[in-house]
C-alpha cells in the first residue's frame, strides 16, 4: 500500500537562524522525516514526515519551544513527493511565472 | 605480508600489517583563538577569494555548521574551524603554490536553473539538494543499485550484513533518478555511474545499462571490485554490448597486501575486457598516506603497459570520514598536492606538478565544444576538488601533454573562438570544416613538435577531433593515451562548504532528491543510510521476494588453491611481472 505522509507548513513567533539550522538537523535525522526546512530568516518551516512512525503531536512537542503555528496541513503520498521534486517541475523562471 | 586467504575478503590484516611503519606523518600547526580571529577577520570572502580565505565547515562531533578559514603557512593550505569544543585544524591542500595556479582556472557555471527541494540553500550542507544555491548541474550521476557486496571491507559500515536491510531500487525508481538528473536545467546530466555495493550483483544490470542508454546517457560505467567480471568472460561481454563505457575499478596497489581487493583477479578481469573488446578500464586507487602512496607511480606505469585496455588512472585521496583522531589524520591524510609530488618523485620527474591542471579547465574547454558542436559537457567543480593530465606512451617514452602543448595557451584560444562562434546562431556542416580547419592551423602554433610523440601523429587524431567536431572524434585521443586524474573527496575534517556547493558528481535518491557526493557520503544520518533505510527491504521481506537467495551465495571466498594457480600462471607473469618500467 502507498505509504501516506503529512505535510504540515509552519510559521515560528520567534527563531534565530542558529536554532533554525540547528532544529532542521535534529529533525532530519529522525527515519520518520522525509522532507525538513526550517528557514530561521523568514521563520517560516515545512516538514513532511511519516505519522506512523512519528505523531503530529510529538512533533509539535519537539518544536514547542518556538511556538510555532501551523499554517498548512496535507495528506501527500510518496509518489507526490517524489513527482514533485522532478527537476523539470521545478525551473526558476517558469515557476515564478506560473 | 600476510594476506586474507580462504575467507571473504575484508582487508583487515592486511591493512593492520601495513600500517605498523609509519614512513612520514604531516605536522599540523597549532593556531590560537585570538589568531583564528584574526585570520576570520581579515579573510577574503567568496569563491575563490585569496588566503586566508573565509569559508563554513561540519564539526565533526556536534555536526555543527562552524565558521572556517582556509589559510597558508610553510607553503601548505590548512583548514581550521571553531568546533564548540575548541580548534581544529587540518591540510586542505600541500602546496599553496598549486592552489593559485590550480585558483586561476576557476569557473563559474551558467546558473542552475531547476532545483529539486524546496529548501532555499540557508542551511546548507543539511538542505540537499538539488536546492536553489547550488551551483553546478549534474556532471557524473551516481546511482546505488544495491547494498549487497560481495567483499566485507573492514571499514566499509554501508554494505549490508547478514540479517540487515537490503537496499535494491527498482527499475522504476532507478528510471526515474535517470530522467531526474537528466531534466536539470538548463544541462542535464550526459554520465551516470552505477555503484553500490557491488554493482553487478544485481541480476537484471543488464536491464539497468539499457535503461540508461534509452533515457539519453552517452557515459555510462560502473563502478566495481571486478570480482565477477573476473570469473563471467559473458557477463562483461554484455555489459560492453548493453552500453557501459568504462570500468570504474577498484585498484588500491601492487602488491596482494596493498590491493587485496583484487590482486589475484585483475589479470583474468584484463583478459576478459581484452577478449570482450571493452569497456575501457579507468584503475581507481583510494590513495592513503602510509599505505600506498609509495606505489602511486608504479600503479601509472601499470597502467601504461596495459594502454590497450586501461584508459585512465583516477587517484582518490583518502576521505576520513567519521570520528578521526588528530593522530591518524597526520598519518593517513594525503591531499592532490601530495599525492601529485609523489607521483613526481616515483616517476623521477616524468610526470611533474607542472604537468597537471585543475578540473575546472574542462569548463572552458566545453563552452568551445558547446559553441561548436552543440553538445554540453561541462565540469565545473571547485578548483580544489580535482586535478588531471594526459600522458602518452611514445614507444619507451612518457610524456605529458603539457611538454609539447601549451595547453593554457591553447585554452585561451579556445575560448576566444567560443565567443566568436556564439555570435553565429548555428553552425552549417561548411562553417564548422572551415572553423575547424582554422582551429586545427592555429593549434600548431601551441604545439611544440621537437617534443610531441614520434610513433604516432597528435596532430592527426586532433585534425580528425575538430573536423568532424564530434565526442567521438575526440574519444580517438583516449586510444593513445593515459588519462590520469585526482578527485579528493572530502570529510568532515576538511569540510568547506564553498566545494560542496559546487559539487557536480552527485547521487541520485530514491525520495526524489539529487544530493552531492560530499554530502551524501560525509553527513550519511541525513542522506545515504538514512534514505537508503527509509527505500530498503527489511531481511525477511526481501527473503520472501527472493526465496533463493542466500546470503552467503553474494560473498566471495578466495580460496588458497585460486591464490596458488595465478601464481603460477602464464596470464599472472604477462600481466604483473613481464611488463616494462617506463620510469
Amino acid at each position: 500500500m502507498e505509504r501516506k505522509l503529512k505535510f504540515v507548513e509552519l510559521k515560528f513567533s520567534r527563531i534565530t537562524p542558529q536554532e533554525a539550522m540547528d532544529l532542521q538537523y535534529k529533525l532530519s535525522v529522525n527515519p520518520a522525516t522525509y522532507r525538513v526546512f526550517i528557514n530561521g530568516y523568514s521563520k517560516t518551516g515545512m516538514i513532511i514526515f511519516d505519522e506512523e512512525k512519528l505523531s503530529k503531536e510529538k512533533l509539535l512537542e519537539v518544536l514547542s519551544a518556538l511556538n510555532p503555528q501551523i499554517i498548512e496541513e496535507k495528506e501527500i503520498s510518496i509518489e507526490e513527493l517524489v513527482n514533485s521534486s522532478m527537476s523539470w517541475r521545478n525551473v526558476m523562471g517558469e515557476v515564478l511565472s506560473e | 605480508m600476510s594476506e586474507t586467504v580462504g575467507e571473504i575478503p575484508s582487508g583487515e590484516k592486511e591493512f593492520d600489517e601495513l600500517t605498523r611503519k609509519v614512513r612520514d606523518i604531516i605536522e599540523y600547526p597549532e593556531l590560537s583563538e585570538e589568531e583564528f580571529q584574526e585570520l576570520l577577520k581579515k579573510a577574503s570572502r567568496g569563491y575563490g577569494g585569496s588566503l586566508p580565505h573565509r569559508t563554513y565547515s561540519l564539526c565533526p562531533e556536534t555536526r555543527k555548521v562552524v565558521p572556517a578559514v582556509v589559510w597558508e603557512k610553510n607553503g601548505i593550505v590548512w583548514i581550521t574551524k571553531k568546533c564548540p569544543e575548541g580548534l581544529i585544524t587540518d591540510a586542505y591542500y600541500e602546496d599553496v603554490e598549486m592552489y593559485y595556479k590550480f585558483r586561476e582556472w576557476k569557473f563559474d557555471e551558467k546558473k542552475l536553473m531547476s532545483f529539486n527541494v524546496e529548501n532555499s540553500g540557508v542551511n546548507c550542507p543539511f538542505d540537499c539538494g538539488l536546492c536553489p544555491r547550488h551551483r553546478s548541474h549534474t556532471s557524473l550521476l551516481n546511482i546505488v543499485l544495491t547494498n549487497r557486496c560481495n567483499l566485507s571491507c573492514w571499514y566499509c559500515f554501508f554494505y549490508a550484513k547478514e540479517g540487515q536491510p537490503i537496499y535494491e531500487p527498482t527499475l522504476e525508481q532507478i528510471r526515474m533518478m535517470l530522467r531526474n538528473a537528466k531534466k536539470e536545467n538548463p544541462i542535464g546530466a550526459t554520465a551516470v555511474q552505477f555503484t553500490g555495493g557491488e554493482p553487478t550483483l544485481r541480476e537484471d544490470l543488464i536491464e539497468i545499462i539499457r535503461i540508461a542508454k534509452k533515457e539519453g546517457y552517452d557515459h555510462i560505467q560502473l563502478n566495481t571490485d571486478g570480482i565477477r567480471l573476473a570469473f563471467e568472460p559473458e557477463l562483461v561481454k554484455k555489459i560492453r554490448e548493453a552500453g557501459v563505457n568504462t570500468l570504474y575499478l577498484s585498484y588500491d596497489g601492487m602488491t596482494p597486501q596493498t590491493n587485496w581487493k583484487n590482486h589475484w583477479e585483475i589479470p583474468l578481469i584484463f583478459e576478459n575486457v581484452r577478449k570482450a573488446g571493452g569497456p575501457g578500464i579507468v584503475l581507481v586507487p583510494t590513495t592513503i598516506r602510509n599505505v600506498n602512496d609509495h606505489e602511486l607511480g608504479a600503479i601509472i606505469n601499470f597502467g601504461l603497459n596495459h594502454l590497450d585496455i586501461v584508459r585512465g588512472v583516477n587517484f582518490q585521496p583518502i576521505s576520513l570520514v567519521g570520528r578521526v583522531p588528530k593522530k591518524e589524520r597526520q598519518r593517513f591524510r594525503i591531499t592532490i598536492p601530495g599525492a601529485i609530488k609523489k607521483i613526481e618523485e616515483q616517476t623521477n620527474g616524468a610526470i611533474a606538478k607542472e604537468d597537471w591542471y585543475p578540473i575546472p579547465i574542462a569548463g572552458h574547454i566545453a563552452k568551445f565544444f558547446e559553441s561548436f558542436t552543440g553538445s554540453k559537457y561541462y565540469m565545473t567543480s571547485h578548483f580544489g576538488c580535482g586535478a588531471a593530465t594526459y600522458v602518452f606512451l611514445d614507444d619507451d617514452r612518457v610524456i605529458p601533454i603539457s611538454r609539447f602543448l601549451d595547453v593554457e595557451g591553447f585554452v585561451e584560444f579556445l575560448e576566444e573562438k567560443a565567443e566568436e562562434l556564439s555570435k553565429w546562431k548555428k553552425l552549417g556542416r561548411l562553417e564548422k570544416l572551415k572553423v575547424g580547419a582554422e582551429i586545427f592551423l592555429k593549434f600548431k602554433s601551441f604545439y611544440d613538435e621537437k617534443y610531441a610523440p614520434k610513433s604516432f601523429d597528435v596532430l592527426d587524431i586532433i585534425k580528425n577531433a575538430f573536423a568532424h567536431g564530434t565526442y567521438d572524434a575526440l574519444g580517438q585521443f583516449h586510444y593513445k593515451t593515459l588519462f590520469l586524474g585526482m578527485m579528493h573527496f572530502m570529510d568532515e575534517y576538511n569540510y568547506d562548504v564553498e566545494r560542496v556547493e559546487r559539487c557536480v558528481i552527485h547521487y541520485a535518491m530514491p525520495d526524489g532528491r539529487i544530493v552531492p557526493f560530499c554530502t551524501f557520503n560525509v553527513i550519511p544520518e541525513l542522506y545515504r543510510d538514512k534514505v537508503q533505510a527509509q527505500f530498503s527491504y527489511s531481511w525477511e521481506e526481501w527473503k520472501a521476494i527472493h526465496p533463493d537467495w542466500e546470503y552467503k551465495k553474494d560473498k566471495y571466498v578466495r580460496t588458497k588453491e585460486f591464490v596458488e594457480k595465478m601464481k603460477n600462471s602464464e596470464i599472472y607473469r604477462r600481466t604483473y611481472i613481464d611488463i616494462k618500467q617506463y620510469f
